[in-house]
């Protein structure tokens, strides 16, 4: 308990106050712009770290985190371009339910999603941290073959109109996975002799052609054909309802729970977590009056929920092991280092008060996202009233600022204007280009942890079937991909009873 | 009216200033230095590059912007230096990846002669250990049990074709055994894949390695050095050289600029660079991230000649392991 008085005093003070401000504020505006990631956002904070105390210097960055995962859904509701990878399952209904004129509800959503994850991965990792650094390490390259193949399967869902051209937008993804240098023998694979190809083609620049430039091109199509503006309907900034938001309490927990065990697996991320919990939402409440990919509520919430969820779960084996969970808790690993502290199994008993700094700051920054947040974001949906020329011209800016910044290579934006095309395509002929995106995210990880089990196994497959967790969830794939055969079955049989 | 002579005052005294540095070339650094860093950001080449960029602007009397070119395994940031100018303004952060490119004949930009040392600021250790349970106690255990299970051993290292590999291929050689390298994406993969048993034999350099090891969980074997290591916890390690294994590759880290810039430039870079290595605080920082076990400071000529005797021993290995490109 006194730990934990300390650990109170640390963060709650005036001063500290208006670092979490600050900082929550600059996570939101870094995540919302492309290419801008949060990792990035740490790193410009870090010279300010160096003459602070640790726990002011924990309480700043912390905030960044937990705003960086919340500001990446703004400009995917608002401009159907997800500023950070963990934001893209958020655009498939956030930006429709923005497209409605109900952009402040949708900003709104995304916003108490994100707190309420937040909150919750504090909690837990509060309660359980060491319990779940152990289930981190059960994940070897065995599971994460499971759960690469289980996000890939979330294809069913998230594209189910027609599943046909759906898979084979996966598996141009996963083509797409295999350019650059190989990850296990080092062969050059579909470089053509280009070095920026060696590299691989990034999802994020993909992402930001695919979804934003495509999206400017059709509409500008469009633009051309009617003579009105393109936003006749007007803005609305109102927020949801609180008593409805509650009602739909179920998805925010089940979507952080996701969240959280998929956060504290360091190979994964909150953009495997944020799909998987937008699939498995949106196959289990596949009946409702708003179709999902149509503006459906808990399309946004679900995945909110989960990728912040992640900020708690990706901190757990950061702090326990010593093993950063995600790229953003590397860096803030490696601020700890510049600070002093020593990231490594013995930290927590060396730092006792770490941990309830942490905690304390998480939830002092999701309780500003949630009682300050929603009405500063909401304000956001503005910018859907400017002019379309105007609106279109900003977006190709912002996504040229993001494809170059996320490397500073001009190749990148060779290739975002490339999947730009491509993206408007797809759409034209109705190829599903998150399911694209799907693969190209999953493809790595699945093909690498294939090839690395077996390499392990000695030569054989039999380790994905004889580790328990692995079975588990390759049994889950078999349900998710069967599920969809399996109801049109019941949905047969029980007509044809009546 | 007022405006346009205010101009035409600015005009001219950026005219003056111009003639100025033209007329003294020596007059370097007129505004601020790029620093190229071949990684991404957040990375330990990365924090490195950072800090010692912001000591030793101080004595450089310019600032030094850090720039990420983390792209095509480092080959992007180095030739993004290399179609910068010869004239000081850009400088390059180089680790043993630059030599292993050259080795592999990757790029068609051929590091060593299109870029001149500086200097080499530090050193890293590389070890060995096993996961706590293993059934490994000493290296003279790992070595006979790899003598007798060829390729049955997993040790991991990150990325295929970079120094882990060289490190884990280049030992086994020189103690004349063999084991498989399991290539990572990442250090954390790495570690957990170490801690949740997956891998035999753990490698990394001293700073990652030491806090498994204080708190149990990975037993040290060997440390790739001349001797053993001045740290309490790892006294009791043997060095490879001791054990008769002539072996002792390890990460360190310096930097470079492109041939033909001007000599009294790259002696004012130098000079500034060596005031920033002596500086106090950059001691401190060497000693929070445990690269000042081993003198890693070398000279530009002194650098010149240790790459030169790294890219020779990579090539060796690599084009064993058949990584080099025709």
């Amino acid at each position: 308990m006194d730990v934990f008085i300390q650990a109170l005093g640390a963060v709650f003070n005036p001063l500290s106050a208006v670092l979490v401000i600050v900082g929550t504020l600059f996570g939101i505006v870094c995540g919302a712009l492309p290419g801008l990631s949060t990792s990035m956002a740490i790193i410009l904070c870090l010279p300010f770290t160096y003459t602070m105390s640790p726990d002011l210097a924990i309480v700043l960055l912390i905030a960044v985190y937990v705003g960086g995962a919340c500001g990446g859904s703004i400009s995917a509701i608002l401009l159907k371009t997800p500023g950070t990878p963990e934001a893209v399952a958020t655009t498939f209904d956030g930006y429709p339910m923005a497209q409605k004129g109900q952009a402040g509800m949708a900003l709104g959503l995304a916003v108490t999603a994100s707190s309420f994850g937040t909150i919750f991965s504090a909690i837990v990792m509060l309660m359980a941290a060491p319990l779940l650094a152990k289930v981190a390490l059960s994940f070897q390259s065995a599971e994460y073959f499971a759960l690469g193949l289980l996000g890939l399967s979330c294809v069913t869902s998230i594209a189910a109109k027609d599943q046909l051209k759906a898979a084979l937008s996966v598996i141009l993804g996963l083509m797409i996975s295999t350019v650059g240098i190989d990850s296990i023998n080092g062969v050059e694979r579909f470089a053509f002799g280009q070095p920026f190809l060696l590299n691989g083609i990034h999802y994020i620049t993909v992402m930001i052609g695919a979804f934003a430039v495509a999206e400017v091109f059709k509409n500008i199509e469009e633009y051309r054909h009617r003579d009105n503006t393109l936003q006749q309907g007007s803005v609305s900034i109102e927020l949801m309802k609180f008593g409805e938001m509650v009602k739909m309490w179920a998805t925010f927990v089940k979507a952080s729970v996701i969240g959280v065990i998929i956060g504290i697996i360091p190979a994964a991320g909150g953009s495997i977590s944020s799909l998987i919990a937008y699939g498995e939402t949106s196959r289990s409440h596949k009946h409702d009056a708003i179709k999902f990919g149509e503006g459906n509520p808990r399309g946004i919430i679900a995945p909110e929920s989960a990728n912040n969820a992640g900020v708690g779960g990706a901190l757990v084996p950061t702090m326990v092991l010593g093993i950063p969970g995600s790229p953003v808790t590397a860096v803030i690993m490696a601020a700890f280092m510049i600070i002093g502290l020593r990231p490594g199994p013995l930290l927590l008993r060396d730092q006792p008060v770490l941990l309830d700094t942490i905690f304390l700051s998480l939830v002092f920054a999701a309780l500003l996202l949630f009682f300050g947040g929603r009405f500063v974001t909401r304000q956001f949906g503005h910018i859907l009233k400017l002019p379309y020329p105007l609106l279109g011209t900003l977006i190709i800016a912002l996504g040229l600022l993001g494809a170059y910044s996320f490397q500073n290579s001009f190749y990148d934006v060779i290739i975002m204007f490339i999947a730009g095309v491509g993206g408007y395509l797809f759409d034209k002929f109705k190829y599903s280009i998150p399911a694209l995106i799907l693969g190209l995210i999953l493809g790595d990880l699945v093909e690498n942890s294939l090839r690395k089990q077996i390499i392990i196994g000695d030569g054989t497959a039999m380790g994905f079937v004889t580790r328990p967790v692995s079975l588990v969830i390759l049994l889950m794939v078999v349900f998710v991909l069967a599920w969809p055969m399996f109801s049109k079955l019941m949905g047969k049989r029980k007509s044809s009873a009546a | 009216m007022r405006l346009r002579n205010v101009i035409t005052a600015g005009a001219i005294g950026v005219f003056l200033a111009a003639m100025a540095g033209g007329a003294f070339a020596q007059n370097y650094p007129r505004r601020a230095v790029e620093m190229v860093v071949p990684f991404g950001a957040g990375g330990a080449s990365d924090i490195f590059a950072r800090q010692f960029s912001e000591i030793s602007s101080k004595y450089l009397g310019a600032p030094i912007t850090v720039v990420n070119k983390g792209g095509a395994g480092t080959i992007e940031g180095m030739v993004y230096a290399y179609s910068a100018p010869a004239d000081g303004y850009t400088i390059l952060e180089i680790t043993p990846s630059l030599p292993i490119v050259e080795a592999r004949n990757s790029s068609s930009v051929k590091f060593r002669a299109e870029f001149e040392p500086i200097m080499r600021v530090q050193a890293d250790v590389q070890l060995f250990g096993v996961p706590k349970d293993s059934p490994i106690k000493s290296l003279d255990d790992l070595i006979a049990f790899a003598k007798a299970n060829p390729k049955k051993l997993k040790i991991g290292g990150i990325s295929p074709g970079a120094l882990d590999d060289y490190i884990a291929n280049g030992f086994a050689k020189a103690a004349g055994f063999q084991w498989s390298y399991v290539p990572y994406k990442g250090a954390s993969v790495l570690k957990a894949a170490v801690l949740g048993g997956e891998l035999d034999v753990y490698q990394d350099k001293v700073i990652s390695f030491m806090s498994l090891v204080e708190s149990g969980d990975v037993r040290p074997l060997v440390v790739l050095a001349d001797k053993r290591l001045d740290v309490p916890q790892l006294k009791d390690v043997p060095s490879s050289v001791e054990k008769g294994i002539n072996f002792t590759q390890g990460s360190w880290r310096g930097f470079v600029v492109k041939k033909g810039t001007p000599a009294d430039v790259k002696k004012i870079i130098i000079d500034a660079f060596q005031k920033a290595y002596d500086d106090p605080a950059y001691k401190e920082v060497e000693k929070q991230q445990m690269t000042d076990i081993l003198p890693g400071y070398l000279n530009a000529d002194e650098f010149r000649k240790s790459l030169d005797a790294e890219v020779e021993n990579f090539s060796a290995v690599f084009t064993e392991l058949g990584l080099v490109k025709k």
